[in-house]
């Protein structure tokens, strides 16, 4: 028998011990909560009092392979233990059935004390909503309440949207603003917009566009793209500007597209006096600094996880009790500051 | 090709008087040699034709920004990218092993490299080569391992799933910013033309005399197309699928430098996109799926065109998703043409064939 037929034998052997070497780690693993919390109905759960929640926050981003989630993710977890709190960090890879699934499985087991799940997408959840509202466990999700199919503030939920029309209208008055101060009011724009489907890109695109028409009335939006990623939006725009040499000002719905556009101009070897977006990446930061970028229209992170996770420690003490509506704050950076 | 030849009736005439029959008066093949060479020309040539009708199509109605050269140059670049995948993916598939790592292994070379360079500060040419020859190494394990007799097209969706994790890993789950370092291959214009199409034009060149003038590329090419036979005949046929692999992911190492070059950033995530892009080309370019049979010119005229319509497209401010669909519409009329053109010209030869028996006309 040659050696690679008995590797090929020992094979099935190994994976069978490496799945019961997982299996008991994952049983000694077990948080005592987890273990000692009853298979109790949702009934009997929301009866129990708000202390006995375990400190325990299950964090569901939206897929861990995109770095502002993973940042978020670190935050949530660095801030977490600095309050005293387990955070569990769920990473969903961007499919709604999974996220979903997990978010419930943590649910039904006991072991989570607060969830704070950014939805892939708001329908796929409803179920898992309504087991934590069941089973008293405060959940904060994305979005406005009418996303989800509520008309108001819901006992047990918080919801935190991005205010996507205070978003464009930012970007509109920065660009305006650059617009007027640089070109004396007169302007040929591209816009870059979020793909069709993309969450608030109706309000941001509308908002952008009225804001742009109201501040600076002698610009013109010549032609639009739609972001896919950087590169793309690289040869999106070095295409455009082969039809439209004249274009002097750019905005973007987000960070990849207005990096995407300065790499088309500089591989032009055009100027560009005027682009604005909203996103906020360091390297996007880095470059309003420099001057290269006029403004970004900045989405407060930080400042959303701190609020976001001190309104769920609130709501531990009283989960029936209505939850909030937050908004991601948003700032404007320049050059200046 | 030799179909032609064997198409052409002028070329072995049958006038064997003593085991013939006395030919009848019969129509002359002639008209349907005429259309069999003609038929087998818009299969080999057709995309080269329709590229030509695209480029009239857009020089007029774009005119007068599309028809420049500047923008042949901006088209040229565009598509030198999704032809760098291809060309991979092109040569896997004519060796009979489609390679979906591809995305994996792009991101993975990028983000080694970007590592190397950024934080631990070495030389550039050696972060390059060490990306290329991992892309080549990876290649070289999903060949090992597809031979084991597991199913290629699952050993490269698990390599994709261990590269994605390992590029989020080394990146930390972060872009890697700053390679300015890498315009030279990257947005720097040698004599005005991007460094991509050079490093494309060199890709290709190599690997269109590697598998039409050499041994092991003739062979390669024979593997796919009856891996059988050719181990019947004497040739060690495993040794090439393997090659085919090692080919393969180093140009997704190469792909994913470029990009990386291109914006600057070394990216984890492994975009399924370039996949389907660099199938899109292939398939347009007629390379056989089932192997054997390809021709890289083709698939380089195959991005060339995907560039093109994206490019005239945009020019003309038509919305972006008309270009997807326009290019679909592309694929699956190439798809029906080819299948069409197959089957008339193998009637036609049948006919051809037969008058020739019965009648001896031919």
């Amino acid at each position: 028998m040659s050696s690679s037929t008995r590797r090929m034998r020992a094979l099935p052997v190994a994976v069978v011990g490496a799945a019961a070497l997982l299996l008991a780690a994952c049983g000694s693993s077990t948080d005592p909560a987890a273990s000692s919390a009853p298979a109790t109905s949702g009934a009997a759960s929301s009866s129990a009092p708000a202390s006995n929640l375990p400190k325990t926050l299950v964090f569901s981003p939206i897929g861990l392979q995109i770095p502002a989630m993973k940042g978020l993710s670190e935050g949530v977890t660095g801030y977490g233990a600095s309050q005293g709190w387990e955070v569990i960090v769920q990473d969903p890879a961007l499919d709604p059935a999974k996220q979903a699934q997990q978010v419930q499985e943590v649910l039904e087991s006991g072991r989570a004390g607060a969830v704070w799940a950014i939805a892939i997408t708001p329908k796929s959840m409803g179920q898992a909503v309504k087991t934590a509202q069941e089973k008293g466990v405060p959940i904060l999700i994305n979005g406005t309440p009418e996303e989800w199919g509520f008309d108001g503030p819901q006992p047990g939920i918080t919801f935190d949207y991005i205010d996507y029309a205070a978003g464009g209208t930012a970007v509109g008055e920065q660009l305006g603003k650059c617009i007027n101060e640089k070109l004396g009011g007169k302007a040929q724009v591209i816009y870059g917009a979020s793909r069709e489907g993309t969450a608030g890109k109706k309000e941001s695109d509308d908002a952008f566009k009225a804001a742009l028409a109201s501040t600076a009335p002698g610009a013109t939006i010549v032609q639009e793209w739609t972001i896919s990623d950087r590169q793309a939006s690289q040869t999106d725009v070095g295409n455009i500007l082969q039809g439209k040499p004249d274009v002097n000002a750019v905005a973007a719905a987000n960070d990849e597209g207005a990096l995407g556009a300065l790499g088309a101009f500089k591989a032009a070897g055009k100027e560009l006096p005027c682009l604005v977006e909203f996103g906020g990446n360091d390297e996007v930061l880095a470059l309003v600094k420099a001057g290269t970028i006029y403004a970004s229209v900045a989405l407060q992170f930080g400042d959303d996880m701190k609020q976001s996770f001190d309104t769920l420690v609130k709501m531990q003490a009283d989960p029936t009790a209505k939850g909030e509506i937050l908004t991601v704050p948003q700032k404007v950076i320049t050059a200046a500051g | 090709m030799s179909l032609p030849t064997e198409a052409d009736g002028t070329v072995a005439p049958s006038t064997d008087g003593a085991t013939a029959p006395a030919p009848p008066a019969a129509p002359a093949p002639a008209g349907d040699s005429a259309s069999v060479r003609g038929l087998i020309f818009l299969r080999d040539r057709g995309i080269f034709v329709l590229w030509g009708l695209l480029i009239v199509l857009f020089a007029i109605w774009c005119n007068p920004f599309f028809f420049q050269l500047n923008n042949a140059i901006l088209i040229a670049n565009a598509a030198s990218l999704s032809a760098i995948f291809a060309a991979g993916v092109a040569v896997g598939i004519i060796c009979g092993a489609l390679d979906l790592s591809i995305p994996g292994v792009a991101a993975l070379s990028s983000c080694v490299t970007g590592y190397m360079i950024m934080t631990m500060g070495l030389p550039v040419w050696l972060s390059l080569l060490v990306g290329l020859l991992l892309g080549a190494f990876i290649g070289f394990l999903n060949g090992i391992i597809s031979l084991r007799g597991f199913n290629p097209i699952i050993v490269t969706i698990g390599m994709l799933s261990i590269t994605s994790a390992a590029a989020a890993i080394i990146a930390g789950g972060y872009t890697i910013p700053g390679l300015n370092v890498l315009d030279f291959m990257g947005t720097q214009r040698y004599f005005g033309i991007p460094a991509p199409v050079y490093i494309v034009a060199g890709l290709f060149i190599v690997l269109t005399v590697f598998l039409t003038k050499t041994r092991d590329g003739i062979r390669l090419m024979a593997v796919g197309g009856n891996a059988e036979a050719v181990r019947r005949s004497g040739i060690h046929s495993d040794r090439y699928r393997v090659l085919a692999f090692i080919i393969s992911s180093a140009c997704a190492a190469l792909g994913g430098l470029v990009t990386t070059a291109v914006v600057t950033e070394a990216n984890p995530s492994a975009s399924p996109g370039i996949i389907f892009t660099a199938l899109t080309a292939v398939a347009l370019a007629g390379v056989s799926l089932q192997g054997g049979r390809g021709s890289l010119p083709r698939v380089l005229v195959g991005a060339l065109i995907l560039a093109t319509i994206s490019n005239g497209l945009t020019i003309k401010g038509v919305q972006p998703f008309w270009a997807t669909g326009v290019t679909g519409v592309l694929l699956l009329g190439s798809l029906f043409l080819e299948r069409w053109i197959s089957i008339s010209v193998s009637n036609r030869l049948m006919t051809s064939a037969q008058a020739s028996v019965h009648t001896g006309t031919r």
